[in-house]
């Protein structure tokens, strides 16, 4: 309903209303005098018109709840008393206006209106014959007066809402940012709304009149106008891509959306057809599955680039390593000390380029292999990844320890190896104590946190991000051996499981808190 | 060693690799076991040495093949399923010794019943430590058939 208020009527208007129909104070001065003050005969018509209204299937169910009865029985009988003792000055009118909106709000129609004020008319009439014979006649001429001036208010009032109400509607029709028209049952345009002149390229007047299906660029193969309406009445409305043609310019696809405006006559139905040009949106879409394709491609030649590379590496890498080698063995002793310090740098080298490559190799792997995720139990994952640190373990005398830990969807194999590069980690990490690592998980909505916390060095804040990256390194190879890749290797893992992994220093003293999520449920 | 009766130890290298060859070669020669070393370039002579096809007509049968996966002509996969499925040569323990690592490779030779799968390391010492262990083992440690299959 419109919250708009209606201009109010004015002063000017007011005084031409009353000299149109002749009310004048004098008017005012009999109604005043032409009812008992008790309001008992309005009571009366009230209860005879109500229950009236009781028998009616329209007004049935108000009239019957006596609560809501007594109600509307007091809002008419102060209506009419009012009507009589006035005053009736500026805001009296002014009320009856708002009666009318009001009745337009709560959508009651006018004919309801007019019929219960005829009903109280007949009634005050009656009354009126009987207490005033002596004037009844100019006291019912005043009535009369009164009773057209109010009906003409409130009935105007009502259908002047109404009409915003309409205007409004009309502006959304126009203003729509989607073309709109509505056609007649056989297809034929009656109302074209701005953009849909804007998208076919005419003015919308001149589309009046034109068949919705002379609009549409139809391949031979696609379904007629027809067709789509008889989906629309099948299923509440039809939506689609049909091509439309645009005057002096290429056809284009829209997004149409047809539903039927039923009417009592089959042939008085209406279509309100929606559309709008989705050329736009139609080449993102195209652009980005491409873009998602290439992606996806080059993605893979590089997973494909890194492990042939690696693999084809260790061949003359072995050769290097293995024959600078046999070179110490066959000629120890006989050549200079400098001989076999050369010798001791080219193998330490080859030795180290092979540890890179392993690992450049499994790094690779992550993404070429283990996409089979089933529910994985976390516990066996940590004792296998003990199982397989066993020796680093006991040598550092670290104590791993955790609490209960749940079932996740995962890859066996790399969620062991996650575990083994953080536990790991943490005892190659280790500060002068020796390593407590302790584990945790913890229960989200949809995932699983999981957190590992330990004793050791710790990781500077700003270096947080850095050290996810591969081949990054925080220490030389002489402090701590390694190639950097082991928390690159453990974010891709978590990034395979669809997670998240971060590092702070631990809450208590030294160390680092690694926490990273794992999904409850896989999504794919 | 009671089963070789003397004879030297046959080994059968399928390898492209000259380096590769060179050093098993020395490997063995630092062996104590009296050995001797046939080496095929790639896995369709590996099948004619095995089959006694020219110009291998006084080829010995092997004690032990060691195979490499990634050959020229025939691949050392398929040799390998040859072998494993050609009754004479079935019994003859086949070592695959390759640089690769890869989950894929192991799984596959071992479903096409590879004896061992060993990687080739690095590290010279290792090398040799793994050429010996393999002698070692197959020739001295295992118990294998001793007649013949029939052809």
């Amino acid at each position: 309903m419109s919250n708009h208020p209606s201009p109010l009527i004015e002063s000017d208007d007011l005084a031409l209303r009353k000299s149109f129909i002749g009310l004048k104070e004098s008017d005012f001065l009999l109604l005043q005098t032409s009812l008992p003050e008790d309001g008992k005969v309005l009571e009366g018509i009230a209860r005879t018109l109500n229950a009236h209204l009781a028998q009616r299937d329209e007004t049935r169910d108000h009239f019957n709840d006596p609560k809501m009865a007594d109600r509307l029985q007091q809002v008419q009988v102060d209506y009419f008393h009012s009507l009589f003792m006035g005053p009736h000055d500026e805001s009296f009118f002014r009320q009856r206006f708002l009666t009318g909106q009001r009745h337009h709000e709560i959508g009651l129609e006018p004919v309801w209106y007019i019929g219960a004020f005829c009903h109280y008319l007949v009634g005050i009439l009656h009354y009126i014959h009987e207490a005033h014979p002596a004037d009844a006649l100019e006291r019912t001429v005043s009535l009369i007066k009164i009773a057209l001036f109010d009906i003409s208010l409130t009935t105007e009032a009502y259908f002047r809402a109404e009409h915003e109400q309409l205007t409004l509607l009309s502006k959304v029709f126009q203003d729509n940012i989607e073309g709109v028209v509505i056609t007649d049952a056989s297809g034929i345009i009656q109302h074209a709304n701005k953009m849909s002149g804007r998208l076919i390229g005419i003015p919308p007047d001149l589309l009046i009149g034109v068949s919705f299906t002379e609009l549409m660029a139809l391949p031979s193969a696609s379904p007629s106008f027809a067709d789509l309406c008889g989906n629309a009445l099948e299923q509440e409305q039809w939506q689609g891509e049909v091509e439309l043609n645009r005057v002096g310019a290429h056809a284009f696809p829209a997004k149409v959306t047809i539903m039927s405006m039923d009417a009592a006559h089959p042939d008085h139905r209406q279509w309100v057809i929606e559309f709008t040009d989705i050329t736009e949106a139609k080449r993102n879409q195209a652009e980005l599955a491409a873009r998602t394709e290439e992606l996806f491609r080059s993605n893979r030649d590089l997973e494909q680039f890194a492990y042939i590379a690696s693999h084809d590496l260790q061949e003359p890498l072995r050769m290097v390593a293995s024959y600078t080698q046999l070179l110490a063995r066959r000629y120890q002793g006989k050549l200079d000390a400098d001989a076999d310090e050369f010798i001791h740098y080219a193998v330490d080298g080859a030795e180290r380029m092979q540890q890179l490559i392993n690992d450049l190799l499994t790094f690779s792997r992550i993404g070429t292999q283990g996409s089979q995720h089933k529910p994985v139990d976390i516990q066996l994952i940590l004792n296998r990844a003990l199982f397989n640190l066993k020796s680093t373990l006991e040598d550092s005398q670290a104590q791993v320890t955790h609490g209960p830990l749940s079932e996740v969807p995962g890859d066996t194999t790399q969620l062991v190896q996650l575990f083994q590069n953080l536990i790991g980690n943490a005892v190659k990490f280790r500060s002068k104590e020796p390593p407590r690592i302790h584990i945790e998980a913890q229960e989200k909505e949809h995932e699983w946190l999981f957190s590992v916390q330990d004793n050791g060095i710790g990781i500077a804040p700003e270096y947080a991000q850095q050290v996810f990256s591969i081949f990054q390194r925080l220490h030389s190879r002489q402090e701590y051996p390694g190639t950097g890749i082991g928390l690159a290797l453990c974010k891709k893992i978590v990034e395979r499981h669809h997670g998240k992994i971060w590092v702070e220093p631990a809450p208590n003293g030294s160390g680092s808190l690694f926490q990273f999520t794992l999904i409850k449920e896989h999504t794919k | 060693m009671s089963g070789l009766m003397g004879r030297p130890a046959e080994f059968l290298l399928v390898e492209d690799n000259p380096g590769d060859v060179r050093l098993t070669k020395e490997a063995l020669a630092e062996s104590k076991l009296y050995n001797n070393l046939n080496v095929v370039p790639d896995g369709l002579e590996a099948l004619r040495f095995l089959r006694q096809d020219p110009p291998y007509e006084n080829a010995p049968r092997p004690d032990v093949i060691l195979l490499d996966l990634n050959l020229p002509k025939i691949d050392g996969r398929e040799v390998l399923a040859t072998i494993k499925s050609t009754p004479e040569f079935k019994r003859i323990p086949v070592v695959v010794i390759s640089s690769s690592e890869a989950e894929a490779d192991i799984l596959r030779s071992y479903d096409l019943h590879v004896n061992c799968y060993v990687t080739k390391p690095v590290n010279l010492d290792q090398f040799i430590k793994v050429v010996q262990s393999i002698e070692s083992f197959w020739l001295t440690i295992v118990k294998l058939p001793q007649i013949s299959p029939e052809s």
